[in-house]
Formats: C-alpha cells, structure tokens, sequence
C-alpha cells in the first residue's frame, strides 16, 4: 500500500544537522519568513502564464521544506516545476492550491513539533 | 587559511554552510548570485566553490564555466535540490569536483569538503626541488641529495614535459605522492585539474564506479548516475595510489584506457572518450604479481613504461641527518618547544634505526619524541621505543619481494642465471601449496583434493610429479629443494 507523503520528520533533520535544534530553529524561522513571499511570485506567475518564474519560485520553495523531510510540500513544489517547465497552465492554480494547503499544515506542524525540542 | 565560497540565492542554506564550518578554521565568504559570486571568486581566490545549480541571474553550468575560466584548477561542489539534476551531471562531465543533493547532510558536507580541499592543495602547493628558485608561496618541499634521489630528480625533470605513464615505486611512506605531484606540477598539464585517488582506500565494488562511473540503476544502490574521475579530469591527470590493489575487473579496464582512453560506465554502452595522463604508484612487487597472476602483466607492461624507484630511507645515506633536521626544526617550531638540539646518542639511534616506514614514520617519530620532551634537548629517552631498542639496520622491512621459500628459490636460480625460471617458480608454487594442504590433513589425500578443488587422482599425479613424500610432509622448508629438483626436471 502507498504510504501518504510525510508532513515532515524532524528527527530525520536533526540527525543530518549534527542534533543542532538552534540551527533546525533557525531554519524553521527563514520558512517563515520567506515562504508567504513566494507563494505569492507563484500565484503572480501562473496568472502571468510565466513558466520561468513559476519554476524559479517553486525550485526555492522545495529548497526550503526539503531540510525538514516535508514529503507533501516537496512534492507539491516539483510538480509546480514541472507545470512552469512545460507550461502546462490547466494544472497550474490547482498545484498552487496544493502548494499553500501542504505550506499551511507544514507550518503548523513545525510550530508543535518544534516546540517539544 | 582555506577560503570556501558559497554561491546559493537560498539563504538558509548559506546560514546553515556557514554554521557547518564555524571554528573550524576555514574563512567562509556567501553570495545569493552568479555576479556577486563571481565577482567575490575573482577577487578573493578562493581555494573551493560549493554551488546552487540553479541561481536568480545566471545559470549554474554558466557560473561554472565562468569560474573554471578564472581558474581551472579550483574545485567546484554543486548544490542541487533535485535528485536528478541534469545540469549537476553535466558539470561533473566539464570537470565539477563533485556535486550534493539538498536536504544536506552537514556531516557529509564537511567531509566533501575536507577532501576537495586536500585536492586543491596537492594541486597548487608546489613540490619544492632542491636547486630550484625559491618559491614566493609556501611550499612542499622534496629534500635529499643522496645519489639515488638526485637520480628520482632527474627522472622527474625527464619525464613530466612528455605525456606518458609514469609508475612510481618505493615502500610505503618514501613520498610517492609528492613525485606524483611534482611531475603534474612540471608538466603541460599542469593548469588542468589533478585527482588523486588511493585504489587501496576503496572497496573493489566501488572503485569501478569511482573511476569510470555508473549509469543509474546498474547496480543496488545507483539510485543516479555517476560520472567518474577518468571523464571528470579529461585533460588533466590521474594519480592512481596502490595501483597493485586493483581488482581484475579494474585492471582490464584500466588497460583498455592506457591503450584507447575509451572507456564505459558501469552498466552503460555508452563509450566514452578521455584525455588523462596517469601516474601510477604502488609498493608492490608487481612483477611477482604478475607472475604470480594476480596483476595483469599486459597492465603491468602499459604502466612500467617510464618507472620511478624512490629508495627506502636506510638506503639514503646523509639524507637520514637532513631530513631529522628538518623535521627537527619544523616540529620544535610548530609544537612551539625550546628545544636546541638532539643529544648525541639520540642522535645515533635515530640514524642507524632502519626506518621500515620511512619519511612518513621519521616525521611521526620526531614529533612524538619532541612531545615528550622537557627539557633543551631531545634525549633518547623521549624517543620512541621501538628506536630506543635499536633495531639492527639490517632487520629491513618485510617486502614482497624479500620473503619465504619461493623468493628464496627465484632469488637462488636467478643467481644460477636459470632460463626456465617461469616453471621452476609455478612447480616451487604448486609443491609449497600441496604440502601446506596435505600438512592440514595429516595427509590425508581425499581431503587435500576437496580443499584444492581437484580430483584425488590428479592431486595423486602431482605428488608423483613433484617428488613429494607423504612422510615429509610437515618438513615444508625441506621440500623445496625437492620441488627446485622436480622443476629443474619436470614430469613429462
């Protein structure tokens, strides 16, 4: 049976962090930050139809969850890569709806999470 | 001090790069683009690059060749947050040091990076050749002036403007490596890249695919494809270390690329066409080997096209005092110790020691013995103890050259100018092991034939051939003689 993809797993980037919970800290912190920002150049770019940009923004917001193992959001990030790739625009709101959706429970879940350590 | 520059538009993860290498010595300078990295690289010459594949304002392939423009020389690590980066590939092909794949592992992280520095620092820390110019930077500095190194100098002087092979011999620790890269620094080559790869130091299963790469999926494991050093460093050379340890899978691929420089990755069809010069080392006796069919003597022959003996340190005279100075001078110095100098009888244990692991154990030995001492001078009691008990000179190393009955035998029909060495040696082989095993089943002849995988009745014919007697057995010393009689006149 498929297994749903993970929010994230925090231990998992722990241990590739050398148990560095400041630094996993920080980075939940730049997460914060950065994506409401390019949530919206992927919004912007899929209403423009510009595939580049949508590539672009959603290359850097993989880059982002990625360090936190977050399998939902990862994926939806590659499958906006794909659509700014190929500019394949009959997907594109949809994947970006997935994208804020899979930022959304990221989010909340690092803030639980995070908070035990 | 080491400079590593990052060039990745994410910010998290120039904060997390900067946060893997703080206090460990090394200056880390980031940059969020192409220009500013670039414009950082030409200005403060850095000794790595760790690089986003994917940047604001210029593609990463594009800085790359802006880069390798600047300086050729200077590794590259790329940064991709995709498992299946084309454009990381790609930059392997024009000569990408290696390339990491986000979520990045810190750990794995500062080992790339540790040994892309090392790289570049065998790279570009020059060998220092006594006579030569004094050098304006650092360097690594190759001292002797005994008749058998300025020999090692000539060669090296002779050989590094041609393309060829070379092969390095000489025991461990002699400073193969510095010869290595002492010919790749006086060579044409010299502003290409230079790998060193130590054949001993990684699996057989991954040492093919260290050299000459992988296809995705060729193996378990292969979850990407690889491009190996041999296609990494076209136009450049290859230091091949312990070349005698090769599997010989390794080996006959290594021969097709001395002859063609072609090759394929493993699991692909694919061939590729290269441009490396190999210089090879090893501390093996690779013509026993050869003959002993372990290394392939058409591999063999490719490489011993231009050889370098480099002599064991008991063989190198007044060398022994100068580089005990040296090193004397250069560890008092680095340890910070007021040390004057090395009491005399000290200093007659450290010259008649027999140094079985050469430079490489005369500087560990010099560094530990300073460690240990107190007062002005280096006494003998600080020494180590396997020099205070003063190993005779003679007790020399043990090479593979120089041991047991069937070296003793080929040493003893050389002598005897022999002409049918290469039968006399297999019979000597074939009686030592078929003594040994029958020694092992109290001679029983069943059991002998089971562990060497032959039948009973040709074991039967090989003990009548050989002239072994069931009874003497357990002597393994005194049937080779016998065997030496049985080769001289083997059995129709």
């Amino acid at each position: 049976m498929k297994q749903e993809p993970k929010t994230c797993n925090l231990s998992a980037a722990l241990a590739r962090l050398g148990g560095n919970v400041p630094l996993l800290k920080s980075l939940a912190g730049f997460l914060d930050e950065d994506a409401p920002g390019l949530l919206r150049r992927l919004k912007s770019a899929a209403e423009q139809r510009d595939g580049d940009e949508l590539h672009r923004a959603a290359h850097s917001l993989k880059g982002l969850v990625i360090n936190f193992d977050a399998e939902r959001a990862a994926g939806a990030a590659e499958r906006l890569e794909r659509i700014g790739s190929l500019g394949d625009w009959g997907h594109a709101e949809e994947g970006v709806r997935e994208m804020e959706e899979a930022l959304a429970t990221l989010g909340q879940e690092l803030k639980m999470e995070l908070a035990r350590l | 001090m080491a400079t590593v520059l990052v060039i990745d538009d994410d910010r998290a993860t120039r904060h997390m790069l900067r946060d893997a290498f703080r206090d460990t010595g090394l200056t880390l300078e980031t940059s969020a683009d192409a220009r500013g990295g670039l414009s950082a690289a030409a200005k403060s010459r850095p000794d790595l690059v760790l690089l986003d594949v994917m940047l604001p304002d210029m593609s990463g392939l594009e800085a790359f060749q802006s880069i390798k423009r600047l300086d050729a020389r200077l590794p590259v690590i790329f940064i991709t947050a995709s498992g299946t980066s084309d454009t990381a590939i790609e930059a392997m092909k024009e000569g990408a040091y290696d390339y990491l794949v986000k979520p990045l592992d810190l750990a794995k992280v500062r080992e790339l990076v540790q040994q892309a520095l090392e790289m570049r620092r065998l790279m570009h820390v020059p060998v220092s050749l006594p006579g030569a110019a004094a050098e304006s930077q650092p360097a690594d500095p190759m001292l002797g002036r005994s008749p058998r190194v300025l020999e090692v100098y000539k060669a090296i002087g002779r050989v590094a403007p041609q393309d060829v092979t070379v092969l390095i011999r000489g025991e461990s620790g002699t400073g193969k490596e510095l010869i290595a890269r002492a010919i790749y620094q006086h060579s044409p080559r010299s502003d290409k890249p230079f790998l060193a790869v130590n054949c001993a130091a990684i699996p057989d299963a991954l040492l093919e695919s260290e050299l000459f790469g992988h296809e995705k999926g060729s193996f378990t494991g292969a979850d990407r494809q690889r491009i190996g050093k041999f296609e990494q460093c076209s136009g450049g050379t290859i230091f091949l270390d312990e070349v005698g340890d090769m599997s010989p899978l390794v080996q006959g691929k290594l021969l097709r690329l001395l002859q063609e420089q072609r090759f394929e990755r493993v699991g692909g069809n694919q061939t590729i066409q290269t441009d490396v010069r190999i210089i090879a080392a090893t501390h093996r006796d690779l013509e026993a080997m050869s003959n002993a069919g372990t290394f392939r003597a058409d591999l063999y022959y490719r490489l011993n096209g231009f050889t370098i003996i480099v002599p064991p340190l008991r063989e190198r005279g007044d060398d022994i005092v100068l580089l005990l100075e040296r090193f004397f001078a250069q560890f008092a110095r680095q340890l910070n110790k007021d040390v004057q100098g090395i009491a005399p009888d000290a200093l007659k244990l450290l010259v008649e020691y027999p140094w079985p692991g050469n430079v490489r154990e005369m500087q560990s030995a010099v560094r530990r013995a300073l460690l240990q001492t107190t007062g002005s001078v280096l006494v003998a009691d600080a020494l180590p103890e396997e020099i205070r008990q003063g190993v005779r000179r003679d007790a020399a190393p043990a090479t593979d050259a120089a041991q047991g009955p069937i070296e003793r035998l080929i040493d003893e029909r050389l002598r005897a100018e022999t002409r049918d060495l290469y039968a006399e040696a297999l019979g000597a082989m074939e009686a030592l092991l078929l003594t040994r095993v029958l020694r092992q089943t109290g001679g029983n002849q069943s059991q002998a034939a089971r562990i060497l995988g032959i039948t009973r009745g040709s074991l039967r014919n090989k003990i009548h051939a050989l002239n072994i007697h069931i009874e003497s057995v357990i002597h393994l010393e005194d049937t080779i003689p016998e065997a030496e009689e049985a080769a001289a006149a083997p059995a129709p």
